[in-house]
């Protein structure tokens, strides 16, 4: 009787190259890439967090700005929530779910890929930006804002919008088509049940958010074009 | 000044040139008083909060009064204060870089 023997190799770890990095689909690399590119963005957050306490330390200090300050906290709260939150459980959803039913990967690695990439550079317009008109961004302030904070605040929240609504869709399918046999919905892991849950709500919330974020952008807020273009 | 047993209240916040929010409160025989609400004690107020720019929050913490003043809209609040004394009004809801400066306040008269 012939036994049919595969060799398993190795895999070279992915961050031992710049190349792997930059073209790795495996949701565990991608996974890995997830928590380590939020855990950056909360060591940001946090430095924002302690700038602030330093002023607040005694009453009329001068550590920083009235106009800094208000760019700290936005910054710090979006940071937070959409740059530490929401990506570091991307991160754990994508490393564990197909491990927790049984799939080799993910549905679709490229586009797990891509919505990862999307991620690190919508980080870079928030900071880049430092928008000063609150995290929750309402509406008058946020149009009369100066500069173009508010602008690159609104497309890196767009981008890591998108970033969500791709990274959902792959979970959703993921959990739906790629189950091994024996992996039922009733006797699940309750992880993958809750980032199910969670992945239908970013489906259908987030893009209400992108509208509501693509609208005050495009249509109430000065462009420094204005007035050279035609409209 | 507030002769009525209803006092009609109204605050406006406005831009002056150099960014810096304030509250007016126009009473109802029409005078106007910059940052600084009387009323009697243990008189029924009526507030219309509205606002001219963005939006703001009208806050006493002391009185548990808060309303916001949204711009294009009045909000109505009735609040009744029984001790005299001074009390704190600030801005409760982020307007601006000068949201920290925005205080007021509120005499109840004996």
């Amino acid at each position: 009787m012939q036994v049919l023997h595969v060799e398993e190799k190795e895999r070279p770890a992915f961050y031992s190259s710049l190349k792997g990095i930059l073209t790795t689909t495996h949701h565990t690399d991608i996974g890995i890439l997830y928590i380590a590119t939020s855990f950056f963005f909360f060591i940001l957050g946090g430095v924002a967090a302690m700038l602030m306490r330093t002023q607040l330390t005694e009453p009329n200090n001068s550590v920083v700005t009235p106009a800094t300050y208000s760019s700290l906290f936005t910054t710090h709260g979006t940071t937070m929530i959409f740059f530490w939150v929401i990506p570091c459980f991307a991160g754990f959803a994508n490393y564990l779910i197909p491990k927790l039913i049984g799939a080799r990967d993910m549905y679709f690695p490229r586009l797990n890929a891509l919505s990862y990439w999307l991620f690190p550079f919508a980080g870079a317009f928030l900071w880049i930006g430092m928008p000063d008109a609150g995290w929750t961004g309402y509406a008058p302030l946020s149009v009369i804002s100066q500069g173009y904070g508010i602008d690159l605040w609104i497309m890196s929240l767009v981008l890591v919008g998108t970033a969500s609504i791709l990274g959902a869709i792959n979970f959703i399918v993921t959990i739906y088509k790629l189950r091994a046999p024996g992996v039922m919905f009733r006797n699940m892991s309750l992880f993958v049940w809750s980032m199910l849950v969670t992945a239908f709500l970013i489906v259908g919330a987030t893009p209400v958010l992108s509208a509501a974020l693509i609208m005050p952008n495009a249509s109430f807020r000065q462009k420094p074009w204005n007035g050279i273009l035609p409209s | 000044m507030l002769s009525s047993g209803l006092a009609r209240t109204k605050n406006r916040d406005h831009v002056r040139s150099d960014h810096f929010s304030c509250a007016t409160f126009e009473y109802p025989n029409g005078t106007r008083v910059q940052n600084e609400l009387r009323v009697k004690a243990g008189q029924v107020v009526l507030l219309e909060v509205t606002s001219l720019d963005v939006i703001h929050s009208f806050f006493v913490y002391d009185l548990g009064v808060k309303i916001d003043a949204n711009p294009g809209h009045v909000n109505n609040y009735w609040f009744r204060a029984d001790t005299p004394g001074q009390y704190r009004i600030v801005c409760a809801e982020f307007c601006g870089v000068s949201h920290y400066a925005m205080i007021g306040k509120l005499i109840v008269e004996p």
